[in-house]
């Protein structure tokens, strides 16, 4: 079995406590319109071009068998419906403008990465963060690594939007010590419409992890217009009122980086640009919630 | 807070016109070099130095407890262009071997140009400044009295002179420190003059007499006779005694005591040039007639008394926390890192460096086993230092700068050609070894032009060994030629320069004892560092070879030569191929496993020199470029880690230009893979975003992050964190950017003050 991740980020220091190395697992069901990593959402590998470094060389499009790349009047054209995602043309490319995105990891590769940072780790109070993605759509996978990072003595901290099954995650929680729960919005309705799911499972399960007792942080991503108004900001400040385990709640005002992201992948629409909320709502909102602590 | 007269100061020096010159020095110099033209060398010296500060004009600013700077005018079009006309008669309109006979060593035409040939030095070493607070100026002088009366070297001339000389230049200085307490007193400052008058000729008793003595010997040393780019040792240990006397006789608060070092430290940097001397492009630097340029002084402190007894004290506290709240380029902060190091003082240190204070770290658990390789006593072992840029000594016990910047790519380049050059042939290179390290290169220390190896029996290698084998045989073979012409330099130059005093005699161990300067022996060490450059370049390089030749057999070597002879004419897919391979900084053993090579090999044939030498220098190993690398690529063919020809080499410890892309934690895994146990000096430069190191959760994860380096045999760091927006910003808009202080190699600069090529190199490191 391999699991399939986007990116290892290593001396990751926004993702839990400590120096940790953040795992993203490539695949979402959550497909947030602001989404900062739109790559990570399709479940399968991806091409990237960045069509600053490109120069029209022309060397991707003599590599490829597929006629995906062809070069038209010295410009290099891309068929989507072509490509086979083989990869060929990304070494062939001596600017870097080609990049295969997504790797299938066996966990024994995966760890390997991971326990190098070991001494960081230990000295710093940090560990491993599983993020994504959702790293619950790949939870066979996920629990293997869980369970060799806990083996190990590993602080382990799961990013998860929780729009899964709630066997899934029950599964995974012993080898879990920190959750970092992402919550999109409490209005069904605007949740559905930003995200393209609703919210009652999401947070149905959300209600029966902080039962459970494992160490909480609650991250929700705040977009101008979207999900900023200080009604939706309350009924997220009374839903997490009496939670027990919930050690902090981080608002994360909206930044564009997904736009640019989305350009450089022609498998993916462009993303709409959206804007941070203003900086008194945010101050308000981080009222709110510590008033609720 | 910085007591409100050095604020003052520090803003003023911002403002500072980038002409202003202390213009009394050259025009007294030149008037007492030809008053006393026909005394011998040593007094002659003393005399000239004695004129000038009979004569400069003192400088007692408002508010100061520590006086003493110099005057400056902004010369007119005349005054220029007389003194510019100095520089040509000394060095310019005269032979290499007239310049040969007058200084062996200089390290550019831009160093030498301000420097009379008569009052010369290069500075770049440390003197017993604790002999100087505890003893005095007095008990100096009577030494070299005592030495002359006593008959010792009455059969020599030469030494006779030096010590006459060294009494006369002693006395100088006491008359010197007097005008001061004169000034002092005629404006009414009694404290200050009591002190000056005290010290003078006398020992210091206080913390602030201890400051304001070795800042007499400071100024006249650097501003005067252009002795500069001190290692000022270990500060917060000499300086103890003095402060905790302050202390217990309650004549001293703890702010008070802070208050003088602020005043001490900025009184270094108060006498430096706007402008950075490794961009000899600019225009600051071109125009700048001063012996000073921006050269930094080194501070050392914390660090390992002896085996298990931790140095951190009072002032090492204090002296980090006076960097930090300064954030000045000068002075240049050394902390010694040791196993067990006081937590809260470590995250003191880390705090510093984040806010880009000029403060890095070295290793005592690296170092000290490396020095002890490298022919230092273990008496003396725990005792040592830095001065710039990053190279090793024992404060005291030795003189200047020695150095040779080590192209390690260069034995690649040849052992991949049998022992030839790669471009031979086609660009007109000659093969001839003979030619190599001429005179040049020898002289300003640099492999700077092409190389030729030993060309005998280099069979084509069949394996990886077989080819590390002749990457080690070049290696020496370059490294023996260049100690066999080295010491027969030396010769020359000892033999020149017997009985030529220079400044820095007067405060070394040994110098006055065997009445001989350090060039011709007097003191206990000589060395030459050998600063091993390029070797994440070197390490790609072999790795590539072992990946794509033996390994995987996709190409074979001459398949390679060939592509690289020609700068991958043609073979742009082997090129591309090879750049793809994976390299140094990304915690990958089969690449990293390189450095252990090179650096093994580096340090074998330097450990060699020093059992085969007979001349007086032994050699220690550094990994280190400065901001040579440019210049060092530039001679070289393309490498078979996909460089092309001319293109610069890695720099300093990093891995090669943009090769590191595994975050920063993978970075020092790499690095401290290096046997640093056997290297003794060298910079890494490590980059951090703002955002990621951020309050005090990000100070503690700093801390850990380079207290784990260092456990795991990382030997030195330094950290710039500044995002890639900020320095773009900055070239836009430098007056909102006038404090953005960077550290280049071993030295800090401040941003807009670099030259543009300068800027260019560090934006291109900084990622973000």
């Amino acid at each position: 079995m391999k699991g399939l991740i986007f990116n290892i980020q290593r001396f990751s220091t926004k993702d839990g406590p400590g120096i940790r190395t953040t795992v993203f697992f490539k695949g979402c069901n959550v497909n947030c319109a602001w989404c900062h990593n739109p790559e990570s959402i399709d479940g399968d590998l991806m091409l990237r071009f960045d069509s600053k470094r490109c120069i029209n060389c022309g060397r991707c499009a003599e590599v490829c068998r597929y006629s995906a790349t062809e070069m038209i009047e010295g410009r290099r054209l891309y068929h989507l419906e072509k490509c086979t995602l083989c990869g060929d043309c990304v070494p062939a490319c001596g600017e870097g403008a080609l990049e295969m995105v997504g790797k299938n990891y066996t966990a024994e590769e995966l760890y390997s990465i991971i326990i190098k940072d070991e001494d960081f780790y230990r000295e710093s109070g940090g560990g491993v963060t599983f993020s994504g993605g959702e790293p619950l759509l790949q939870q066979e996978f996920l629990l293997d690594m869980l369970k060799r990072c806990k083996a190990a003595g590993l602080h382990t901290s799961l990013d998860t939007a929780l729009n899964v099954e709630w066997s899934s995650i029950e599964e995974v929680l012993p080898w879990v010590d920190l959750v970092l729960l992402d919550i999109k919005g409490m209005n069904s309705e605007r949740h559905l419409r930003n995200t393209g799911v609703s919210n009652e499972k999401i947070l149905e399960n959300a209600e029966k992890l902080s039962a459970t007792g494992v160490e909480i942080i609650v991250r929700m991503p705040i977009v101008k217009g979207l999900n900023d108004s200080i009604e939706e900001l309350r009924a997220a400040a009374a839903f997490l009122k009496d939670w027990q385990n919930l050690s902090a709640v981080e608002l994360l005002p909206y930044h564009s980086l997904g736009v640019d992201k989305s350009s450089e992948y022609e498998a993916l629409e462009a993303q709409k640009r959206f804007e941070a909320p203003d900086s008194d709502l945010i101050d308000k909102a981080r009222e709110l919630f510590n008033r609720s602590e | 807070m910085l007591p409100k007269h050095v604020e003052k100061s520090i803003a003023k020096w911002f403002e500072k016109d980038g002409e202003a010159t202390f213009f009394e020095r050259i025009e007294l110099q030149q008037e007492a070099a030809e008053k006393y033209k026909n005394d011998a060398y040593a007094p002659r010296y003393s005399r000239i130095l004695n004129h000038i500060l009979e004569n400069i004009t003192l400088v007692i600013k408002e508010g100061e407890n520590i006086v003493g700077d110099v005057f400056e005018i902004i010369p007119n079009d005349d005054q220029r262009e007389w003194a510019e006309s100095l520089s040509e008669e000394w060095w310019e309109d005269v032979s290499e071997e007239e310049k040969q006979d007058r200084i062996m060593f200089y390290y550019s035409p831009g160093w030498i140009k301000r420097r009379n040939p008569i009052f010369f030095t290069f500075g770049h070493l440390s003197y017993d400044w604790n002999a100087i607070i505890t003893k005095g100026l007095d008990w100096h002088k009577e030494h070299a009295q005592e030495l002359l009366d006593s008959g010792r070297y009455s059969d020599n001339k030469d030494k006779t002179d030096f010590l006459s000389g060294a009494v006369e230049a002693y006395d100088a200085h006491t008359k010197f420190i007097r005008r001061y307490a004169e000034e002092a007193e005629n404006q009414g400052l009694k404290e200050i003059a009591g002190i000056c008058r005290k010290i003078a000729g006398g020992p210091a008793e206080t913390l602030q007499e201890a400051l304001q003595l070795l800042w007499f010997i400071v100024l006249v040393s650097q501003k005067v006779a252009g002795c500069g780019v001190f290692c000022f040792d270990r500060m917060d240990q000499y300086l103890l005694p003095f402060f905790e006397n302050d202390l217990a006789a309650e004549r001293l608060a703890e702010e008070e005591a802070f208050g003088l070092i602020v005043e001490f430290f900025n009184k270094n940097n108060e006498i430096l040039d706007h402008g950075d001397h490794m961009s000899q492009e600019s225009e600051v630097v071109k125009n700048n007639l001063e012996v000073t340029y921006d050269d930094p002084n080194y501070i050392i402190i914390a660090g390992l008394l002896s085996k298990g007894v931790s140095g951190v004290n009072k002032l090492s506290h204090l002296m980090i926390r006076a960097q930090h709240e300064m954030r000045l380029r000068n002075p240049f902060v050394v902390v010694r890192w040791h196993e067990g190091i006081d937590p809260v003082f470590w995250r003191e240190v880390c705090d510093a460096m984040r806010h880009n204070a000029t403060v890095v770290v070295y290793n005592d658990e690296t170092m000290i086993p490396a020095l002890l390789e490298f022919g230092i006593e273990a008496e003396d072992v725990y005792g040592y230092g830095y001065y710039g840029c990053n190279d090793p000594l024992i404060p005291g016990k030795e003189g200047g700068l020695r150095q040779l910047w080590v192209n390690l790519v260069w034995p690649f380049e040849l052992a991949l050609n049998g022992g030839r050059a790669l471009c031979a042939g086609e660009n007109g290179c000659v093969h001839d070894p003979e030619a190599n390290f001429g005179y040049r290169d020898r002289l300003i220390g640099l492999m700077s032009g092409v190389y030729s190896g030993d060309d005998e029996d280099n069979n084509e290698p069949e394996s990886m060994g077989d080819f590390i084998k002749l990457y080690k045989k070049q290696l020496r073979f370059l490294l023996l030629q260049y100690m066999e012409k080295m010491e027969q330099d030396y010769l020359l130059e000892q033999k020149y320069s017997a009985g030529r005093m220079r400044i820095e005699d007067l405060f070394l161990q040994g110098t006055i004892d065997e009445a001989t300067n350090w060039i011709a022996g007097g003191t206990k060490y000589h060395k030459i560092t050998m600063q091993g450059s390029g070797m994440a370049t070197a390490v790609d390089s072999l790795a590539a070879i072992d990946l794509a030749v033996f390994r995987d057999k996709k190409f074979t070597l001459s398949e390679i030569r060939e592509a690289l002879k020609t700068d991958f004419k043609d073979r742009e897919d082997l090129r591309i191929y090879l750049d793809s391979l994976p390299k140094f900084g990304n915690d990958i053993d089969e690449v990293d496993k390189y450095a252990t090579v090179v650096t093994n090999a580096f340090c074998d044939v330097v450990a060699e020199m020093n059992e085969t030498r007979t001349g007086l220098y032994s050699y220690m190993p550094t990994l280190s470029t400065d901001r040579d690398f440019t210049g060092m690529g530039a001679c070289l063919a393309a490498t078979s880690d996909g460089r092309r020809a001319g293109e610069q080499i890695s720099e300093n410890q990093s891995p090669y230009l943009g090769a590191d892309h595994s975050g920063v934690t993978a970075l020092l895994n790499s690095v401290a893979k290096v046997p640093f146990d056997r290297i003794t000096g060298g910079p890494l430069n490590v980059m951090l975003h703002p955002s990621t190191i951020d309050g005090d959760d990000g100070l503690s994860k700093l801390a850990a992050l380079f207290s784990v380096f260092m456990k795991r045999g990382g030997m030195q760091v330094q950290l710039n964190v500044v995002g890639r927006d900020e320095l773009l910003d900055a070239q836009q808009k430098p007056d909102q950017h006038k404090n953005l202080c960077v550290r280049i190699t071993g030295y800090s600069a401040y941003f807009v003050q670099m030259g543009k090529i300068a800027q260019e190199e560090l934006i291109n490191r900084t990622v973000n």
